[in-house]
């Protein structure tokens, strides 16, 4: 094990809904991700990463604080604007890992796609230089969101005629793709100061899997499309997925999959000669069919909270199996950060705590088992002996289930000591305000 | 890390409210504490663009990434 003599350069690439089974270096009969799998190799994989909530409003915000979000009364589930600003509420009462890394001396930037991670969610916190990629975004031209063609002539011609033929403003989220603003990390890159922390966050893995053509192998154009609209009319209808529907679907998710490795060999390419450590992981899983589902629906399933997760170039190698919550991050990348023998295990955890966005779901997750509590039942799965959680085997584990209950209860009364801290917190800053 | 000094009253009372909860010691809940105000007063003194109106567009974002289903 080497010790680094300055503060090292970090990289930290996160894809939106990046199944851990789909990467190689987790299970070995994928073969997608080549780099993924050869940069996990070097470095340090983590066999078990487990994401703190499904979808990425309810993971991404408590991975970048290490806390959960608390339930306030202003927001709920039917209104976006509460959801919003309910994250915001979160970001502004937490410190950012990116506000740690700039204390300790990092330029700090980030490229990020996906719409919960924006300004108006207080995300902006702890970046020197924060890029929004979207269709309406203050940093970045739409014109950098794809670089398809399809998406160039669409987007230019539709902008020229009056209104919005078919919706187009409300779809270009569909076209996001790394390869169209790559251009623009590549420049920023070179404008760093060191040390620096770069986090890019890539939408290319979310439904609905527009991939670019040099990453369809298995996907035809026609094919990408009819899923698309397929699943989409799905979503909108709560129409039954046909099973050829389902199958094109994955061979859509699989290319996608691709463009992440893809993305994933030119970004460490073209950040190597600052010799960086280099963090990879998803902010949750994706469904493909399983319990019925398909995308990340606020089920709290192993092929929704596990994540794929390494540590490139950070003086150590092999594999840790013992479980890595994503809400370890913080105190992850501020050890790599600091000049000290980076320890692959430090932050792992027995138990492992993952909510839903409303927090009406929780699951606490060992190695072998995982309790699913959603406020009237509480479902135990033996994760070993049923890894596709088809059976509660609460019944006949009874002493399982009741100490999975206690971490739970524990988890639950450390939030409401929190948001009672949190509020009394509020309260003293705004009556400074006032003075 | 550097060390804070608090009376052995406060870090009774301290100790009295991580019992049952995941706080491992009245350490980690005094840093719980003190960083959750630190951030608010920080955050109190900074131009505020998180108070920007939410754009129009983002609905649409959110609602073509599949968000807005509930």
């Amino acid at each position: 094990m080497t010790v680094a003599d300055d503060p090292r350069n970090i990289v930290m690439l996160t894809a939106d809904s990046l199944r851990a089974d789909h990467c190689g270096f987790v299970d070995s009969a994928s073969s997608l991700t080549p780099t993924i799998d050869r940069l996990a190799e070097e470095g340090v994989s983590y066999s078990e990463a487990v994401a703190p909530g499904p979808r990425t409003p309810s993971s991404v915000p408590v991975f970048f604080t290490g806390e959960f979000m608390t339930d306030d009364p202003e927001w709920s589930m039917a209104d976006w604007q509460g959801r919003q600003s309910r994250i915001g509420r979160h970001m502004e009462q937490f410190t950012h890992l990116s506000e740690r890394l700039q204390r300790r001396g990092y330029e700090t930037a980030t490229f990020t796609t996906n719409p919960w991670t924006t300004r108006e969610s207080s995300f902006h916190h702890g970046f020197d230089d924060f890029n929004e990629v979207s269709a309406d975004s203050p940093d970045v031209d739409s014109k950098h969101l794809s670089d398809s063609t399809l998406f160039t002539v669409a987007d230019g011609g539709l902008k020229s005629l009056p209104g919005d033929p078919g919706g187009w403003s409300s779809k270009k989220e569909w076209f996001s793709q790394w390869t169209g603003y790559f251009e623009l990390i590549e420049d920023r890159i070179e404008s760093l100061s060191e040390p620096f922390f770069l986090w890019v966050f890539v939408l290319d893995s979310h439904q609905p899997y527009i991939t670019p053509r040099a990453y369809r192998e298995e996907s035809a154009a026609w094919e990408m499309y009819y899923s698309i609209l397929r699943y989409w009319y799905g979503e909108t209808n709560d129409a039954e997925l046909p099973d050829r529907a389902g199958e094109l679907i994955g061979q859509a998710y699989r290319d996608a999959v691709r463009s992440v490795d893809g993305f994933v060999d030119a970004l460490t390419g073209a950040v190597d000669a600052y010799d960086p450590v280099t963090v990879f992981f998803s902010d949750h899983g994706e469904a493909l069919g399983e319990h019925g589902n398909f995308g990340h629906e606020q089920t709290l399933y192993e092929e929704n909270l596990r994540v794929p997760l390494f540590v490139h170039n950070a003086g150590a190698t092999g594999t840790v199996d013992e479980q890595l919550p994503l809400r370890s991050l913080p105190e992850l990348l501020c050890d790599l950060a600091d000049v000290t023998p980076f320890d692959p295990a430090a932050h792992t955890r027995q138990f492992v705590v993952s909510h839903t966005e409303n927090n009406a779901t929780q699951s606490v997750r060992t190695s072998r088992w995982k309790l699913v509590d959603d406020g009237e039942t509480a479902r135990l799965f033996d994760l070993q002996g049923d890894p596709d959680e088809t059976t509660d085997v609460s019944e006949s584990y009874p002493e399982v289930a009741a100490s999975l209950a206690d971490v739970l209860a524990s988890h639950d009364a450390t939030q409401t000591e929190k948001a009672r801290v949190g509020d009394a917190a509020a309260e003293v800053v705004s009556g400074e305000a006032d003075l | 890390m550097t060390d804070l000094t608090i009376s052995d009253e406060l870090a009774d009372r301290i100790d009295a409210r991580v019992e049952r909860t995941d706080f491992e010691s009245p350490a980690e809940y005094a840093e719980f504490v003190l960083s959750e105000v630190v951030t608010r007063v920080e955050r109190d003194g900074e131009s505020d663009e998180a108070a920007e109106a939410s754009r129009e567009g983002v609905q649409d974002r959110l609602q073509s990434l599949g968000y807005l289903e509930e």
